[in-house]
């Protein structure tokens, strides 16, 4: 693997962010070598060990594949420059909740732009392979121990 | 020539044929009910093209006073039957099939062969629909409840399966991409058509999509429609 950066709007006390910090140390002890971190524009109380994070700010220029856990996150690692691939793990359907102009969608959904996507369930899977043609992976959560073979193939 | 501004695909074509051809002498404005200001703002136009849709008192007194001065065209593109003497009524007669004007011009679909022509692309949509003001939402929302794999575009309701709002130049690329179009108001029907995409409609009764063999494809391109019948 490369180095990874997971990148993430906001990080509060859910199960979904636990989720999130247990899956990323669990990342550092697998590729202990690797530089794997977190960023975001906010953090609330949280236990992290082990986990370094950092503002989002500093993401951009950071030499490492990016998997983006929301769409505004996946908006802002497009114009990361130092990106060597990009990954979404989507757990909804960004476009059900607002309406876009299609070219933005169609800009941003190309392979070329964001390489692959996992969903958190079937239905989304199908959405972006019918739409835009991603192959269907899907981890229902981030404790699911297909995460971590998904990524592997994808990134 | 003062051309209306409405919403519609024909306004859409008629200015990708006036960016195209650089025609300086064609203005479209959106003039609410400011039409004597418009005239007074641009003094040369002598000839008006309007939109029967969005008629208003001053438009239907302006016509009134300077129909036999001017040269006045009115698009019937609603179902409202007024006729106007002394100026050139254009009927779409796919909209409108009841007018009693013998001099009326009645055309048949608007094919916009400016915006649309093949991309040679391969067609990785399955089906696709561009949803117009005219949609009863609640049949398209059992439609989607039912067949998971419409890509529909131009809706104002968010959904998972609205891709959202398009221009001409990606409807041409949507449409050369899609395999099937679901046609609703028949608007882009023709273009459709042309570019290779099996057309579909939806049955009201059974919420399904059917293929559609014997729709209308009878058309009039734009460059046509404007230098035959508009003469800009």
């Amino acid at each position: 693997m490369n180095n990874i950066a997971i990148v993430v709007k906001q990080i509060r006390n859910t199960t979904f962010d636990q989720d999130l910090i247990n899956f990323s140390q669990n990342l550092i002890k697998t590729n202990p070598l690797d530089n794997i971190a977190i960023f975001t524009t906010f953090y609330d109380t949280i236990n992290t060990i082990d986990v370094p994070i950092m503002h989002m700010s500093h993401a951009c220029f950071f030499d490492a594949d990016i998997i983006a856990f929301d769409f505004d996150s996946l908006m802002c690692a497009t114009s990361f420059i130092n990106k060597k691939r990009l990954v979404y793990y989507a757990q909804s359907v960004p476009w059900e909740s607002k309406t876009y102009e299609f070219s933005y969608l169609n800009k941003v959904f190309d392979h070329s732009v964001v390489n692959s996507i996992i969903s958190s369930s079937e239905d989304i899977a199908e959405i972006f392979n019918n739409f835009f043609q991603y192959p269907k992976i899907i981890s229902k959560t981030l404790g699911d121990k297909t995460i971590y073979e998904n990524l592997l193939a994808t990134i | 020539m003062i051309i209306q501004m409405i919403e519609n695909k024909l306004c859409r074509a008629i200015g990708s044929y006036i960016r195209l051809g650089n025609k300086d002498n064609a203005k479209i404005i959106d003039f609410g009910d400011n039409i004597y200001k418009v005239k007074f703002q641009n003094p040369q136009a002598d000839r008006f093209f309007f939109f029967c849709s969005l008629l208003n008192r001053s438009i239907v007194q302006f016509i009134e006073e300077f129909a036999s001065t001017y040269q006045i065209y009115i698009y019937h593109d609603s179902n409202n039957n007024k006729v106007f003497d002394n100026v050139t009524n254009i009927v779409p007669n796919h909209i409108v099939s009841n007018i009693q004007d013998k001099k009326a011009i009645q055309i048949p679909r608007i094919y916009n062969n400016i915006d649309f022509y093949s991309l040679k692309q391969d067609r990785k949509m399955k089906y696709s629909c561009f949803v117009g003001s005219q949609i009863n939402s609640q049949l398209l929302d059992n439609l989607l409840a039912k067949q998971k794999n419409i890509a529909i575009f131009d809706y104002d309701k968010p959904s998972r399966y609205n891709l959202g709002r398009t221009t001409e130049s990606e409807k041409n690329k949507i449409l050369n991409q899609t395999e099937n179009y679901i046609d609703i108001d028949g608007e882009y029907l023709v273009e459709a058509a042309a570019l290779g995409c099996s057309i579909y409609h939806i049955n009201n009764n059974t919420v399904e999509i059917i293929e559609s063999k014997d729709h209308n494809t009878d058309h009039i391109t734009i460059n046509e429609f404007l230098k035959d019948i508009i003469k800009l």
